[in-house]
């Protein structure tokens, strides 16, 4: 199956699930990693509890919360030892749109992506469509 | 052919555009409200936030039954949102469909009941909704897509 994780310095990992479950309902597939929020525990250790869930057919998505973080910096150090998709930047339209793919692929996500960047926009003196007809 | 027709007092918002809209293989959108297809600015608003590629149409509820019985809306996909369960239930009523889904309607002086998740209903539209389902309508509560169907029996309302 699909695994997506979502990982954040502090609580944002958790509150973007809790806002995408409300639009999309229980998201079973999906885990969050928020990172330093218990000094005890390491970031490396959540991430190999996190993936020792998973099992070796499953495709891994993880997106972080920023490009250049130390949370994004841990997972490509990782790239090369584990088998997963990494995105930097979460964002809710573009996790909304990750969420409902079936089975994702590098070039997939980076349509994903792309679709989630035309959707971050400044709404002042926005021009609408025409009104449609059936 | 009409895929949902639902009840929402926010009609078209994210738990629309994305959930049902993904999970029904929706090509269309019909807005049926008087308010909505009078509102210049709401009408805006909706037709920059709709789901790419998707059809959006905002009609009056005359308007949307006119249409729906005309046929031209046959060769869609399409997901109807109602912002009042009368309207609703008219829309269900005239067009012969089948099945209401409530998606979320206000909690006002009015309402005196609470039929699920952010559905709540006031004794008029407990009567509308009792109607409905004893003419073998069959009534549904559910916020998104993967909700588990609630269905309604005449003794829930």
């Amino acid at each position: 199956m699909t695994r997506i994780v979502l990982a954040s310095h502090g609580r944002l990992a958790d509150g973007m699930k809790d806002t995408l479950s409300f639009i999309l309902g229980d998201l079973p597939n999906v885990s969050t990693i928020c990172a330093y929020v218990d000094q005890d525990v390491s970031l490396r250790s959540q991430i190999d509890q996190t993936f020792a869930e998973f099992s070796p057919e499953d495709a891994v998505v993880v997106v972080t919360d920023i490009f250049g973080g130390s949370v994004n910096n841990e997972f490509m150090a990782l790239l090369g030892e584990k088998d997963f998709i990494l995105v930097a930047g979460m964002n809710m339209p573009t996790l909304v749109e990750l969420v409902s793919e079936d089975e994702p692929t590098v070039e997939g996500v980076q349509s994903v992506v792309e679709r989630g960047r035309q959707s971050i926009l400044v709404c002042n003196g926005l021009a609408s469509d025409e009104s449609e007809e059936f | 052919m009409i895929k949902l027709c639902r009840v929402d007092h926010r009609l078209l918002h994210g738990q629309v555009a994305f959930s049902w809209c993904h999970a029904l293989g929706a090509d269309a959108i019909l807005v049926a409200s008087d308010a909505a297809a009078s509102d210049p600015i709401r009408m805006k608003t909706m037709r920059l936030a709709k789901p790419v590629g998707m059809k959006l149409v905002i009609k009056s509820i005359d308007d949307s039954i006119a249409a729906i019985k005309s046929g031209v809306t046959d060769k869609y996909k399409l997901l109807v949102v109602t912002g009042s369960v009368a309207d609703g239930a008219r829309l269900v009523e005239e067009c012969g469909i089948p099945s209401l889904n409530l998606g979320g309607t206000e909690k006002t002086d009015q309402t005196t009941k609470t039929l699920g998740i952010a559905v709540h209903v006031t004794d008029q539209e407990r009567e509308i909704l009792r109607a409905l389902v004893e003419k073998g309508v069959e009534v549904e509560i559910r916020q998104v897509a993967k909700d588990k169907k609630a269905v309604l029996s005449a003794a829930d309302l």
